[in-house]
């Protein structure tokens, strides 16, 4: 881990150190460090810087190339522990994660090597997420048709013909990958055929038994 | 509008029944026109166990019953009853076998920065419970 981020990235040995260090911290492999905890920040910034290399490198685009106008900031997983991993997939385009989300940065501390490219791997405490803009414009047609330029789509993971939620925000149009009930798959049909009233009766039952034992 | 259970477990089962259809129609439609379907904490839960349920038809396990309850909480068509918390409380309902009753106490306790006043064991173990 600290290898690639020296060797790989250009990143200083001490700040590599010290952001090894912030993940075992974390992880509560090491003592608790105020210092570390307070240095926090400055050792995300690097990180971020990392990821969105790394981001570029795998997206086989040159460090030069525009449209990668700005990258938000770097938040580590408000549920620290309690939901400490999330799937992603390596060798995909991008993760159909949260709104955004291009890739739940595989920067994921310390798991980079493990598991092969194609196959999920579970992220660890230290999750960080680089949330890239990708800028273009376009231009508005009748019936308010709008051409979404092949560069968005594509960093973005949307397809010819896919279906999207668009949100307005204040004064901005937000499209996402739509992630309902609607496109979601039982994990089987339903066995029996109840009525309403009945599903309920036995639902309660059951529970109640379980409950008692 | 205010979906009770049975619609939702309609809309979870996918489009194999006509019920199922209906429903799955009429949150497309409310997707389009941006009407609020107005979801309650109290709905989500009947949800979840009577998604546990072999007997009613479902028995799925905590995992699945765990995505389709996020798919709840993802529905753009939905207006959801604490959210933020369900959301939390699913993750710990996942990990372990506890209600998700018990899991959305303890997360809207955590959200509040409170504890919950319960004789509960399980409220005990999830970390937030606290005896009169």
């Amino acid at each position: 881990m600290k290898r690639w981020l020296t060797e790989g990235f250009g990143v200083a040995e001490d700040t590599a150190r010290r952001i090894w260090k912030a993940r075992q911290v974390l992880h509560g492999a090491h003592a608790f460090d105020s210092q570390i905890m307070d240095d926090l920040p400055e050792l995300a910034r690097s990180l971020r810087a990392v990821v969105v290399v790394d981001l570029k490198r795998r997206r086989g685009m040159p460090d030069t190339e525009p449209p990668f106008a700005a990258a938000s900031g770097l938040t580590i997983s408000q549920h620290m522990g309690l939901a400490g991993t999330a799937k992603i997939r390596a060798g995909r385009r991008s993760a159909r994660g949260g709104s955004g989300t291009l890739w739940s940065a595989r920067l994921a501390i310390g798991l980079r090597d493990q598991g092969s490219q194609g196959e999920s791997t579970a992220l660890p405490y230290l999750a960080t997420r680089a949330i890239l803009r990708v800028m273009s414009t376009a231009r508005i047609y009748k019936k308010g048709q709008i051409t979404i330029p092949k560069a968005i789509r594509e960093a973005t993971g949307f397809d010819i013909g896919d279906r999207v939620v668009v949100e307005a925000r204040d004064d901005e149009i937000v499209l996402r990958h739509p992630r309902g009930v609607l496109e979601f798959t039982p994990p089987h049909p339903r066995t029996t055929d109840l009525s309403w009233a009945e599903t309920r009766r036995q639902a309660r039952e059951e529970r109640l038994a379980r409950q008692s034992t | 509008m205010i979906l009770d259970t049975n619609v939702l477990l309609r809309a979870l089962e996918g489009d194999a029944s006509a019920q199922g259809q209906a429903v799955r129609k009429r949150i497309e439609t409310a997707r389009a026109t941006g009407e609020p379907l107005t979801v309650l904490s109290a709905t989500v839960l009947e949800v979840a166990y009577v998604l546990e349920s072999a007997r009613a038809g479902y028995g799925w396990d905590r995992h699945v019953i765990g995505q389709a309850i996020e798919a709840v909480i993802d529905e753009p068509a939905f207006d959801l009853e604490h959210a933020d918390a369900l959301r939390r409380a699913v993750t710990s309902y996942r990990a372990r076998s506890v209600d998700l009753h018990d899991c959305l106490l303890s997360a809207v306790a955590n959200v509040r920065n409170t504890r919950v006043l319960s004789f509960d064991e399980d409220l005990r173990r999830l970390g937030s419970g606290e005896e009169p």
